[in-house]
């Protein structure tokens, strides 16, 4: 097995990278001293932490044999791209079209997708959160909409 | 006031209407998520965050909390039918409650831990109502250096006390706390990484960060993988009678679980539940005469985790509601929903608010009866539950997840924002980062910086202040301690790997 492909060893890696990042960030505000601390003192603290936690993982991870568990990449994307979807629809094609894509975007994360099913949750699903959640909330999102 | 004024107070509000229906209502969610295998607590609790923000805080509470304990009382169900765990808290249970599922006994399993579910939550219940109140005025002395310390202690257990990497763990907190201070900073007005986007000025809702880290990233685990499963056994309230003997055989073992789960779950960011289970199964295998039955369908190994981890379930709201330190990530989303509804999580809250804090109590003991009463004759209806295909699942989550991130604030943003961080969420949590201590992080970041900073400031930037106060070194004291703990039991665990080797 591959060094790289352990576990504890990315992660480390992750979180080296985003503490690299808040520390780098922090700089930007005032750091103060520690009797009048600036916006970016924590932050700096906290960046720190990340980067040493990390640098420790890489280095106790070279011991351990775990490896990393495989992505699975077609619910990632479907899934994200069912809220992006969403998102961008709701107000523009109205909460009905946007869920009904939503659900049928989601359910390309099967292979092969289970259509009869999502048709069902289609049906089902969209009048029962549109009662809940504009009827009955009063979230002021439109049915349907044409405002592309 | 009295004990008997405010118990008076607790009823009163624990019985309006509207409580009594937002407790239903959660209850009967927590049943149904803790029966199904695909979906915990903590997505569930999650879900139906953003309609808490429509309700009166304390009926808000009630429901989130009625989902929680709920849960406990459904997720045996799914580990004595089908050996698989409903929800983490009952993966003990599978051990003998399945064995007793292949002897054709599941009926009396099924009625041993809803008995041991009531019994260790009612044991709970009463050690909340009579810790809470001298506890919060203890803490009421508290100074900010001993706030910091004490929120140190919880974020530094929560970070060690899990099973893999401790150093994933401490960097799973760190980035918490920074999507914690995401926003304006209170002290100096500063905009910190908004990247200029005047919807962060605010900082991130705790609806996006818990969505993402428990729905989000839930559903791309789990979509698709959860197969069909087919249930032999069938439940008849016949079935259910306990006999004699099976009853006094959980008797003791019950008491012990739930001393064993309150004493856990009081502990801030032991993790609540899972731990409780493990404990107690583990107590009652050690001083047990027939070690040798557990695993092939003791009575003992149902009864006593299952009122530990219930027990635990509702001790953990005696530091939340108290201190203001939420004990794991549950209750650190219904500290979350206070802050929402302006309320400051801390000692004060029992005094200003008495109907909170006792009409919630009330409202665990009427939760309860309701769960006693939705379980027993309705079993084989939860039952049934079990054989809804997964399919239908996890789309309507994913829906729950838009619409709810959309209600917050009514803003398309946030659902960009949760598909953004769910998917970072996916990733970080796959290579072996712990959200729960995240979510932990994230709600303490603004109130620990706060603590920190006020305690410098008094201080004149001395570090000595944590250590000069007798209260705050104590909580330090704990916290090394507890680090010393844990690195030597590393170290254990690594001679033990390179002996195997």
């Amino acid at each position: 097995m591959s060094r790289f492909n352990r576990k504890d060893i990315l992660a480390g890696l992750a979180a080296l990278i985003i503490g690299t990042v808040v520390c780098v960030i922090s700089l930007d505000f005032r750091l103060g001293t520690a009797a009048r601390m600036g916006p970016g003192f924590v932050p700096m603290i906290l960046g720190i932490i990340l980067v040493v936690s990390g640098v420790i993982a890489i280095l106790v991870g070279t011991r351990s044999l775990e490896s990393v568990p495989q992505l699975r990449w077609r619910p990632m994307i479907a899934v994200t791209v069912a809220l992006i979807t969403f998102a961008l629809t709701v107000e523009r094609l109205g909460f009905v079209p946007a869920s009904v894509l939503l659900i049928f975007l989601t359910g390309l994360s099967e292979d092969p997708p289970k259509w009869k099913a999502l048709l069902i949750l289609s049906v089902v699903l969209t009048p029962a959160a549109y009662l809940l959640f504009i009827v009955l909330l009063g979230i002021p999102a439109p049915a349907f909409a044409w405002s592309l | 006031m009295t004990f008997a004024d405010n118990l008076m107070i607790g009823i009163e509000t624990a019985i309006s209407l509207q409580n009594l229906m937002y407790c239903f209502i959660g209850v009967t969610v927590g049943m149904v998520v803790g029966v199904l295998p695909g979906i915990g607590h903590l997505t569930a609790i999650s879900l139906l965050l953003p309609l808490t923000f429509y309700a009166p805080v304390t009926a808000g509470l009630v429901m989130l909390a009625g989902i929680y304990y709920g849960a406990q009382y459904g997720g045996s169900i799914a580990s004595i039918m089908i050996n698989m765990p409903g929800t983490a808290s009952s993966a003990v249970i599978c051990l003998d409650g399945y064995p007793l599922t292949k002897q054709g006994k599941a009926g009396t399993a099924l009625i041993i831990t809803t008995l041991a579910s009531f019994f260790g939550s009612c044991f709970a219940i009463m050690l909340l109502v009579l810790l809470s109140p001298p506890l919060a005025r203890a803490a009421l002395s508290f100074h900010s250096a001993d706030y910091f310390a004490m929120m140190a202690l919880g974020l530094i257990a929560a970070s060690t006390l899990i099973q893999g990497s401790k150093f994933i763990g401490v960097a799973s907190v760190a980035l918490g706390l920074l999507l914690g201070i995401v926003g304006t900073d209170v002290s100096s007005g500063a905009m910190r990484f908004t990247f200029g986007a005047p919807q962060l000025f605010d900082g991130i809702s705790i609806v996006v960060v818990a969505m993402a880290f428990f729905g989000v990233s839930e559903v791309m685990t789990s979509i698709g993988k959860l197969r069909d499963y087919a249930i032999n056994s069938k439940i008849t309230l016949r079935s259910m009678m306990p006999s004699r003997t099976d009853l006094r055989a959980s008797g003791w073992p019950m008491v012990r679980g739930a001393a064993v789960g309150s004493g856990v779950g009081i502990l801030p960011g032991a993790g609540g539940g899972s731990m409780a289970a493990f404990m107690a199964y583990a107590v009652e295998k050690r001083i047990s005469n027939t070690p040798q039955e557990f695993g092939k369908g003791a009575i003992p190994g149902i009864s006593a985790p299952e009122a530990a981890n219930n027990a635990a379930a509702q001790a953990a709201f005696i530091p939340t509601l108290t201190l203001g330190i939420p004990g794991d990530a549950i209750m650190a989303l219904i500290l979350g929903a206070l802050l929402v509804h302006g309320i400051t999580p801390g000692p004060q809250v029992i005094a200003d608010s008495p109907e909170l804090f006792w009409g919630l109590a009330v409202s665990f003991l009427i939760g309860n009866l309701m769960l006693l009463i939705l379980n027993i004759p309705l079993m084989q209806v939860w039952v049934k539950l079990l054989q809804i295909p997964p399919t239908y699942l996890f789309p309507a989550i994913t829906l729950f997840i838009a619409v709810g991130v959309y209600s917050v604030a009514n803003q398309p943003f946030d659902v960009l924002l949760v598909a953004g961080i769910g998917l970072v969420a996916y990733v970080l949590i796959s290579l072996g980062f712990e959200p729960a201590p995240l979510l932990l992080g994230y709600v303490l970041g603004p109130l620990i910086e706060e603590n920190f900073r006020r305690a410098m400031l008094i201080s004149r930037g001395d570090f000595m202040v944590f250590i000069e106060r007798p209260i705050s070194a104590t909580f330090l004291a704990m916290s090394v301690l507890l680090v010393i703990w844990v690195a030597l039991g590393a170290r254990k665990q690594a001679k033990l790997i390179a002996e195997n080797i």
